[in-house]
């Protein structure tokens, strides 16, 4: 059970780490707007090319 | 005003858009501007196609720096709100913007909040870059700096989610340790795990609660007990009573419960929060009212000046559409103006040189010169709105369902851990053990059903009205609705279509020459009469005569000369509450036609329905016998018929019958509605309408109403419903555990799954 010494600090420790890193985050204004991002990344490179061609 | 993802228009027959293939019922082929901008990409708009107007107001160099976000060293840069953004194209389009505008660096969109950043290159023009956005199909309106979203409010944002993280994290390290003494840890491993949940529960005792204490402040202050005051009290008991027993070596810790319900709580407040903020903080940002910039002559200079700005004796040049800013007077021979916001009539009245015109008032001519008598901010609109702001600031949060409820679910757990203590002797219980008892049934019982139960439901309740077009200003305005008894209809105009039908004319048959010569009479009008000959006949050509028209408040006329004859339209006797319409020529009756108002299709059931709970009656400030009328139409037992009502009789009678719910528009109305119980604003300025009211109707008729009425109903029920539960199941486990059927384990285990499964039925019931 010694393990157990070592395991729990470094399990809270990384616990700890995600925390910080998302006020981190969320300080820096990453939450602030959830949807828009959703949509952005949607967006296809070859769009203009494609549309181009099912008009045509 | 965004209208993005409500259901407004009526689906008539939903193509795939041609570009994003979702379904559309727009008749263009596209479901957004943004996919036919991208759909047609040779689609290119030079500085030379934009409106180029050297003395527009926008182009002034200080109205730039007026809406100019300051940032120290960067381009200038500006937030617009759209209209019509609708999907990812829309965010494209947008955000490729550079491409296209040379006038603007970058662009990115806040879809939510219908908003754009845009930074421009020095040498911008504003009128350029509004009108580029309205060729590309989104009308848009500059925010003000201390318009947008400010710093603050997105710090108290961002705050409260990090200590939400901080609870469910700490909660969640603390279930899992807790997991282990459950099971059976035993020896100094033991004490170095609760010890260890004692640290985790700090942040959050410290950290993540504190909202929940400065809430339970706020309420003390008062001199009223709100739910976050037991939930403190509940967080302290457990906490305190679980570190003495740390302390002491012997006995429970409830670090667990506790922060579970803690971390909950937290999520629900949350949820409520921004299901409320999404579709309210839109709309509180856009200031319809003092929108723009505006030309004024001040001692002999021309100014561009906001609406804050103007003083008395400036004199307003006025375009087509423009909201009059300021209290003034009329400087041009006549000018016809629309006082629908203020009112809620449609009905445009004309008004002549020197003739005093109100704030609020919507310019229709082309054009027009005001001298303002008052400032920008001292007209009585500005003056009254100020008031309502104040008033529903003010207005105190009475006791409702839910607290009810919740106080008397606190005290029933009390009532049965005092119960335990007191009777521990004739049970053969120990002092010490009764006390521990009662304290697991008090912290086990107590919180989930009040805590989250509640709120979750409720801002369920807040999204489902929005999908309906009902956007609700809080989350108490279910509660609220309940509690009325009797049902005000402002306006006739919510009962009826608002749309005039011919029901009688003499002669039978309007010889066509006749048809033509009212037609040019009306040709210029936006009366609701003109546009109701127009749609009779809409096949007969107009030609050019001179008409001219009076008007005063009752009654308007028109008359015109052509073929050498004069020609007039007037308001003849009124028969019924009808509006009566005659037509002379040279004096010398020819016509007459009598419109009447619809009835809405839904009203006459609707309200026969609702008098059997509510006590209904009208109060409008139309003709007492057309009141009369419309009742007598629709045939339901009203209580009470009000003519002929001022905005302070209106105002008066609801501060004399509480627990009303009024429908109503227009801004002179607002102090009414601010006053009733529950104020429902069916049409106005959506901005200072939700000041005033709690709740905003975006379809137009009554079945929003309905829906209203039976959403609160429904969420009363739920919220009722998890109470029991709660209760129900939190009494029978604490019991089994008080009577020792199960063990802690089992007991720590169950609570979370009970959690688990309120929320989950909160959520079908919601669906």
């Amino acid at each position: 059970m010694i393990v157990l010494t070592l395991m729990i600090p470094m399990a809270l420790l990384l616990g700890f780490g995600f925390v910080m890193a998302f006020m981190a985050s969320a300080k820096s204004g990453q939450f602030d707007d959830l949807e828009t991002p959703a949509l952005r990344i949607l967006k296809d490179e070859n769009e203009k090319g494609k549309a181009h061609h099912e008009s045509n | 005003m965004s209208q993005k993802k409500l259901p407004l228009q009526q689906s008539v027959e939903e193509k795939p858009c041609l570009h994003c293939k979702q379904l559309t019922s727009y008749s263009n082929q596209f479901c957004c501007s943004g996919c036919e901008f991208l759909y047609h990409s040779h689609w290119k708009l030079s500085s030379a196609d934009l409106f180029d107007n050297k003395n527009s107001p926008y182009d002034q160099p200080e109205v730039k720096i007026r809406y100019q976000i300051q940032l120290p060293g960067n381009a200038p840069a500006y937030r617009l709100h759209l209209e019509g953004l609708q999907c990812s194209s829309c965010v494209h389009a947008l955000e490729d913007i550079p491409q296209y505008f040379s006038q603007i660096i970058s662009a990115r969109v806040n879809f939510p909040r219908s908003e754009i950043y845009i930074e421009a290159t020095p040498d911008h023009s504003l009128s350029q870059i509004l009108n580029f956005f309205e060729k590309m199909g989104y009308p848009a309106k500059l925010l003000l700096p201390e318009e947008v979203e400010t710093q603050h409010r997105l710090k108290e944002e961002r705050d409260l989610l990090s200590r939400l993280a901080v609870a469910g994290a700490c909660a969640g390290n603390i279930m899992l340790l807790a997991v282990s003494i459950y099971g059976g840890l035993e020896g100094s491993l033991e004490f170095v795990f609760q010890a260890l949940c004692f640290v985790l529960f700090l942040p959050i005792l410290f950290y993540s609660a504190v909202p929940l204490y400065r809430s339970a402040w706020s309420s003390l202050q008062f001199r009223r007990i709100n739910m976050d005051f037991p939930l403190v009290v509940a967080m302290w008991i457990g906490f305190g009573a679980s570190t003495f027993n740390l302390i002491r070596g012997n006995g429970h810790i409830y670090f667990d419960s506790t922060a579970g319900f803690i971390f909950l709580i937290l999520v629900s407040r949350w949820f409520l929060r921004n299901s409320l903020r999404r579709w309210t903080q839109n709309f509180f940002d856009l200031d319809q009212w003092s929108d723009g910039v505006f030309q004024v002559q001040r001692q002999q200079k021309s100014l561009s000046l906001l609406v804050s700005e103007i003083l008395p004796g400036d004199l307003l040049s006025l375009g087509s559409q423009k909201v009059v800013p300021a209290d003034g007077i009329l400087k041009v021979p006549s000018a016809l103006f629309d006082f629908s916001w203020m009112t809620g009539e449609s009905i445009p009245r004309r008004l002549h040189q020197d003739m005093a015109v109100p704030a609020g008032a919507r310019v229709l001519s082309d054009r027009c010169e005001i001298e303002a008598t008052t400032s920008g901010s001292q007209s009585e609109l500005a003056k009254s709105l100020r008031r309502v702001e104040t008033e529903s600031l003010s207005q105190s949060q009475s006791i409702h369902f839910f607290d009810r409820a919740a106080r008397r679910l606190l005290i029933v757990v009390f009532a049965t851990a005092g119960l335990l203590i007191l009777l521990s002797p004739f049970l053969g219980l120990t002092l010490e053990e009764a006390f521990e008892r009662a304290l697991s049934l008090f912290i086990v019982a107590c919180p989930c059903a009040l805590a989250f139960g509640g709120p979750l439901a409720y801002g369920l309740a807040v999204k489902k009205a929005a999908r309906e077009g009902i956007i609700v200003k809080s989350a108490d305005v279910f509660d609220r609705i309940n509690e009325c008894q009797t049902i005000a209809f402002d306006k006739t105009g919510t009962l009826t279509e608002g749309q005039l039908k011919l029901v009688k004319q003499t002669p039978e048959l309007i010889p066509d020459w006749m048809k033509q010569v009212i037609l040019s009479l009306e040709q210029q009008s936006l009366h609701p009469i003109a546009f109701a000959f127009r749609s009779l006949w809409p096949h007969i050509n107009v030609m050019k005569m001179e008409a001219l028209s009076i008007g005063n408040d009752r009654e308007t006329k028109i008359f015109g000369t052509c073929f050498g004859h004069l020609y007039t339209l007037q308001a003849g006797p009124t028969d019924k509450g009808n509006l009566s319409i005659q037509f002379l020529q040279d004096d010398q009756l020819l016509a007459f036609f009598d419109f009447e108002d619809t009835l809405r299709m839904e009203a006459s059931a609707l309200l026969r329905h609702l008098s059997k709970k509510y006590s209904l009656g009208i109060l409008s400030g139309d003709r007492q016998d057309r009141v009369q009328s419309i009742a007598e139409q629709i045939s339901a037992p009203f209580s009470f018929l009000k003519g002929n009502c001022t905005a302070q009789e209106k105002s008066d009678w609801i501060s004399r019958h509480p627990n009303t719910l009024m429908l109503g528009d227009g801004v002179n109305d607002l102090e009414a509605l601010s006053k009733a119980h529950v104020g429902v604003v069916v049409q106005g300025p959506l901005v200072h309408g939700l000041r005033a009211g709690s709740v905003y109707f975006l379809k137009p008729g009554l079945k929003p109403l309905e829906d209203l009425l039976s959403l609160s109903q429904a969420t009363k029920r739920l919220i009722a419903r998890n109470l029991f539960f709660a209760l129900s199941y939190n009494l029978t486990a604490g019991l089994a555990a008080l009577l020792g059927w199960i063990n802690p384990l089992l007991a720590a285990l169950l609570m979370p799954i009970s959690s688990l499964l309120l929320v989950a039925s909160t959520w079908r019931a919601s669906k």
